[in-house]
């Protein structure tokens, strides 16, 4: 608080005005400095001892400090050049000062920390601001209580120039009438002849001649001479300590407008090379001191105190006392308040005493007195009304009361008073005399510890104001409510956000940014999705035009999560995020590009090694083994025998050879772990294709294309180390996880790209395909995309395990067991032949219960043995097939069996074989039908078969195969009804058994059907026909639907799973038939 | 079929813990980006006056806590330290009390799900639709 006061003090001291001539003018002017620049330094007079009466209060003054202008320069300048000199400022500050990232720990900061380091450009803006709008007409704290004249000692005609000076002097600020005119005896004068001693043509007698000539007319105690021997050569010689510092001088000058005002001149002298006050003598500044206090002293304080009491004794006359009271009072009820008067009132009338003596005494720090004159004065302009003139006598009110320790006193009503009136001031002035007294209010209230308050006068302020300022007292009211205990975080985060939005539209982009990187904290854990579209959307549009791509690329990515919005704005932020990742020229994978959204944790892989979905099944169907081989394999070779004895060992051999190995397991059909380094792992063989199935989900309401979708895999060779992956480890102990293993080579694995797009909304599952070439350890870690042709993503798999619900100890594969089609590690054994299977013949699609004859007899399904890679080694030519053992896998579809398998060889190619298969669903089921798994074994001790699956149609197979033929089914069937009123059309129903076994046959028929076929059983035998007369008897001639007719097949000698005996029925299809009458 | 309550400002949301915000609609239907901006703004910032506010009234009505220009807003702390928000434009008070009265029944019965906990987003329609038609009802 008192930090407060002593500022408020500092910036209302008695005004003195300067005025000089060109000449004396130039004599400082050698020096870099003007002679207000030259007399600032000294301005403190102190040491005083001047008694003085001010009202009815005594007083003494002991020191006055003088607010020395130049004359020519006390007047406001224009509200535009006060805007721009305030925008340069700022801009300089902001440069300066503001940075571009986010304080840590915000709160605390601004809690712990000074306001000058939080936001510095606000003070310097601040002291500016109300520097600039000094010099009003109705305030007269800043009209020249005196004036010093300078002139030159060699002058010839001293009278003549004083004139000249004085009748000069009355300058912008005079001509309203409202400032005490120079001319006036009420004003301080003092006459100074500035004397240059190491001048050539300096001439001592005349200066002191001069100094005579004007003492007679203007007094001795008016009149001095003040030399300056400092500018003599020998200066330079006598070294620093006999020089005055060019900051003494620096730090007195402000910044200077064009076109002048505001207390500074339009331009400056030169600056010599030295610096300001180049050549000055230390015993100059004291005489300049020393004339000051004369000034002071003799002049200024007298003319002050005699001024004072001529106004005290006219208001007192005017406006004081009962009479006067009562004459208001009168006066008052009479008048019709009207619209606020635009005008000044000049000195010379009561409102204008009134104001200028209670500025005196408050200059003079008596402001118990100033009080009353203000309110006396206040009431005078409120009932005129003078708005203006009112404001200004409630802010001075309200300013003693702050200065006054009274804690009665409430500024903070009177400066609110003020505010309401400067607001109805027309024009730019009033609005920034308005703001002044908020910022005044919030300084207060700061002092006071208020800092809620302090913030609600600065939002008050910043409503009307133009941009930056309002920006500025935004932002200093968001950092009040952080300084709040506890601290309004989201109300001033929100504050800060409108000052960010001002300062950009007041084109400081530098300080927007700052703003807003300060709430990213604090509203970078919200949900609130249109706030954080807003930040994003704001804050990437700064850093591309600040240059900052990366940035612009983060928050542009951000701004991608917005699938609330609509499609047009979707594709707009799309356009420009895309743009974005080209402005920044990244190299791989844009961080935090989620689009489209991957379902990383729910992958299914695909891969020619599913051996065994479920380990129980085959071990189950193992006894059968060898009884099916011996009677199925129609072509037994020499193997054959020893097969039946040692099946069992011979899959284990099997299994082995296909684990590489490498399992611990001694019998694969218990269900052998395949764990590796604590992670399960899948066995292929290198040149198959492995194919996951990642589901992508697009999120928006626009489309997206993607490219060069693919797998992304690491791979370590088989020769890497002793354990493959495990060397990996080993690698990533030593160098850190980059070694443990490294993106494949081209001739290690080749990933298949796929390129698609998803339309809005769509979730797709797509599979993507990688072939390893060569033996190793292969791992596939995530899939990686191109958005647009432009922006690459990537996403991570993270593929959960089931967990166990006891598990028995800590490591990985203990604790979760991941089933096959989950694992992402392959183990990948050198290549080895496959068999492949080919289907001819079949339909693409399948009746639910019809029997499809296929063109190959007997079997249909061609095995063939085949690399998927070079071959490393010779295979055997003689191998056979001993043994097929099938088995189903997928929970819809219908429980499957195989029956009878056959192989024999091909009679082309010695290298294939036929296989037939007999399936049979025990229930119909629509959809695909997925043979899993069909394994095969060969003699001798050549690799192992590889497994293969296949899918096909599901369908029931029925034998019968039947259709309906006859007149009236294709053109119309003629009779006539008034012959003959029973109509019969025959129809034949033709009958065939495409199985393979001899069926009996039973046609039902019902409703309209008449006919001695009826319930009439038939016996085919496998490829027979025959044709079942039917008849149809209708009695009107119209359009009839034939349905209700059908067969139940009985096949005879044939026995399903389980003893059961197969039949079943077939509904004959609804047939359309027209009877006519002709 | 959507109830709206045609012109003004009329936005209702509920806060639910870390000032998450768990429901939101928009009564007076589709804003533009930057007006929806600005309310949700006003109500984040209004959070500040709700905590304060509760600490100095015994009931669960708040009445209006806070105002930006011309937008208010009312506010409603269940017993559950839920938020219920309303940004309006000077709707009468006893209509927003009876309003939030109602609707605290019906987010009680959204409560009153085992998988629903505090902070989970409310995405029942039935409970959107009702809301809907009470602000009609007593709002519009």
């Amino acid at each position: 608080m008192e930090q407060l006061k002593s500022w408020l003090k500092e910036r209302h001291q008695l005004a003195v005005a300067v005025y000089s001539t060109g000449a004396a003018d130039a004599i400082l002017a050698r020096h870099g400095l003007s002679i207000v620049d030259f007399l600032r330094p000294l301005s403190l007079v102190n040491q005083l001892n001047v008694p003085m009466r001010v009202g009815e209060f005594s007083m003494r003054v002991q020191e006055v400090k003088l607010s020395l202008f130049a004359g020519n320069s006390m007047y406001q300048p224009k509200p535009e050049v006060i805007d721009e000199a305030l925008r340069q400022l700022l801009t300089v500050q902001a440069q300066r000062h503001a940075t571009l990232q986010a304080l840590p720990n915000l709160i605390q900061h601004v809690q712990s920390e000074p306001p000058e380091s939080i936001n510095p450009w606000f003070a310097s803006y601040q002291g500016e601001f109300l520097r600039l709008v000094r010099f009003t007409e109705h305030e007269t704290l800043d009209h020249p209580a005196g004036g010093l004249f300078f002139m030159p000692a060699g002058t010839t005609q001293p009278l003549a120039v004083a004139e000249k000076l004085l009748s000069e002097a009355p300058l912008p600020l005079h001509t309203s009438g409202a400032a005490l005119a120079p001319s006036d005896p009420l004003f301080a004068k003092h006459w100074v002849l500035l004397q240059d001693v190491g001048a050539p043509d300096m001439d001592d007698a005349r200066a002191l001649n001069n100094l005579a000539a004007l003492s007679n007319i203007y007094g001795a105690a008016n009149c001095s001479i003040l030399r300056l021997h400092g500018s003599s050569s020998n200066s330079a010689a006598a070294g620093p300590a006999s020089a005055v510092p060019a900051a003494v001088f620096q730090a007195c000058r402000q910044a200077t407008l064009p076109g002048g005002g505001a207390g500074e001149p339009e331009q400056r002298p030169q600056e010599p090379q030295g610096g300001l006050g180049q050549g000055l003598h230390p015993d100059d500044m004291a005489a300049a001191g020393a004339l000051l206090r004369e000034f002071a002293e003799r002049s200024l304080l007298p003319r002050v105190e005699e001024r004072m009491a001529r106004l005290n004794l006219a208001v007192s006359t005017a406006r004081k006392g009962l009479k006067n009271r009562l004459t208001r009072l009168w006066k008052g009820a009479a008048a019709e308040p009207g619209p606020s008067m635009e005008t000044s009132y000049t000195y010379h009338s009561i409102e204008g005493q009134m104001r200028a003596l209670a500025d005196l005494a408050y200059l003079l720090g008596q402001y118990e007195f100033a009080v009353q004159s203000y309110r006396l004065a206040a009431q005078d302009y409120l009932s005129a009304p003078n708005s203006k003139w009112y404001a200004g006598a409630e802010e001075m009110i309200g300013l003693c009361s702050t200065l006054t320790s009274d804690p009665s006193a409430d500024p903070l009503k009177y400066f609110n008073r003020a505010y309401e009136h400067y607001s109805k001031v027309r024009g730019r002035q009033g609005r920034m005399l308005a703001t002044r007294t908020m910022l005044y209010a919030a300084l207060y209230q700061a002092a006071t510890g208020r800092h809620h308050a302090a913030s609600m006068s600065l939002m008050r302020a910043h409503f009307d104001e133009e941009a930056a300022r309002a920006a500025l007292l935004l932002e200093a009211a968001a950092y009040c409510l952080l300084r709040c205990r506890p601290a309004s975080v989201r109300k001033a985060a929100f504050h800060l956000v409108l000052a960010g939005l001002r300062y950009h539209s007041a084109k400081q982009k530098r300080l927007s940014i700052h703003c807003y990187k300060q709430v990213t904290g604090i509203y970078s854990a919200s949900a609130w999705r249109h706030i954080n579209e807003h930040l994003h959307d704001i804050l990437g549009k700064q850093c591309a035009e600040l240059g900052d791509a990366q940035g612009c690329l983060q928050h542009s990515a951000a701004l991608l999560d917005c699938g609330h919005r609509q499609a047009a704005a979707q594709a707009h932020y799309l356009a420009r995020f895309l743009e974005a990742v080209q402005a920044a020229g990244v190299v791989g994978p844009v961080q935090g590009l989620n689009l489209p959204q991957v379902v990383t944790d729910e992958v299914l892989v695909r891969y020619a090694d599913q051996r065994c979905y479920s380990p129980n099944t085959p071990a189950s169907l193992l006894p059968g083994l060898s009884s099916s081989s011996s009677s199925s394999s129609a072509a037994a070779g020499d193997g054959e025998a020893s097969l039946a004895e040692s099946a069992a060992a011979v899959w284990g051999q099997l299994e082995l050879s296909l684990a590489g190995g490498e399992a611990p397991s001694t019998n694969w059909l218990d269900g052998a772990k395949q764990v590796h380094d604590g992670e399960e792992f899948n066995t292929v063989a290198a040149g198959e294709e492995i194919a996951v199935q990642v589901t992508f989900k697009n999120p928006l309401a626009i489309k997206l294309s993607l490219s060069h979708v693919r797998l992304q895999v690491q791979f370590t060779p088989a020769g890497a180390g002793s354990t493959g992956a495990g060397a990996g480890a080993a690698a990533a102990a030593a160098d850190g996880p980059a070694a443990a293993a490294a993106a494949p080579k081209a001739e290690e694995v080749t990933v298949v790209e796929s390129q698609f797009s998803l339309h809005p909304g769509e979730q797709l599952t797509e599979s993507l395909l990688l072939r390893p070439l060569a033996a190793g350890w292969l791992r596939v870690t995530g899939v990686a995309w191109l958005l647009g042709g432009v922006a690459a993503g990537f996403a991570e798999f993270d593929v959960k395990g089931r967990k166990r619900k006891k598990p028995k100890g800590d490591r990985p594969s203990q604790r979760k067991h991941y089933p096959p089609s989950k694992r992402l590690v392959f183990h990948v054994l050198r290549g080895m032949p496959r068999l492949v299977l080919s289907l001819d013949g079949l339909p693409a699609e399948a009746a639910a219960g019809e029997l499809l004859r296929l063109q190959q007899q007997p079997g249909r399904f061609v095995f063939q043995c085949a690399w998927f890679c070079e071959p490393q080694e010779p295979v055997c030519a003689s191998m056979r097939h001993r043994v097929l053992l099938s088995h189903h896998s997928m929970a819809v579809a219908p429980l499957l069996e195989l029956a009878g398998p056959s192989v024999s060889p091909c009679v082309q190619n010695l290298h294939c074989y036929n296989l037939r298969l007999q399936a049979t669903a025990s229930k119909e089921a629509p959809g695909a039908l997925l043979l899993r798994q069909i394994s095969c074994l060969s003699s001798g001790a050549d690799a192992g078969w590889r497994l293969r699956s296949f899918s096909s149609s599901t369908q029931q197979l029925n034998p019968v195969r039947m259709t309906l033929e006859g007149p009236g089914l294709q053109a119309p069937h003629k009779h006539d009804f008034r012959a003959a009123l029973l109509c019969i059309v025959p129809l034949t129903l033709k009958l065939r058994n495409c199985g393979t076994a001899a069926v009996s046959l039973t046609v039902r028929a019902a409703g309209a059907w008449e006919g001695l076929a009826a319930d009439h059983a038939w016996h085919l035998e496998p490829g027979g026909s025959v044709d079942v007369v039917l008849q149809v008897a209708v009695f009107k001639p119209g359009v009839y639907v034939l349905d209700d007719y059908g067969v139940d097949w009985r096949c005879e000698g044939m026995v399903g799973a389980g003893g059961r005996v197969r039949q079943g029925s077939k509904v004959g299809e609804a047939v359309v038939l027209k009877v006519e009458s002709p | 079929m959507s109830v709206v309550v045609p012109g003004g400002v009329l936005t209702f949301v509920i806060v639910g813990q870390q000032d998450h915000p768990i429901y939101e609609v928009d009564l007076t239907g589709p804003k533009e980006q930057q007006t929806q901006y600005l309310h949700q703004f006003v109500l984040h910032a209004s959070l500040d006056a709700v905590d304060e506010a509760m600490w100095s009234s015994k009931e669960l009505h708040l009445k209006t806590v806070d105002r930006f220009n011309n937008l208010f807003v009312t506010a409603y702390v269940t017993p559950g330290n839920a938020r219920f928000l309303l940004l309006h434009d000077g709707k009468s008070d006893d209509a927003i009390r009876g309003f939030f009265t109602e609707v605290q029944e019906l987010y009680l019965r959204i409560m009153l799900n085992p998988f629903h906990t505090a902070s989970t987003r409310i995405t029942s329609k039935p409970f959107d639709q009702k809301v809907k038609v009470l602000a009609k009802r007593m709002l519009g």
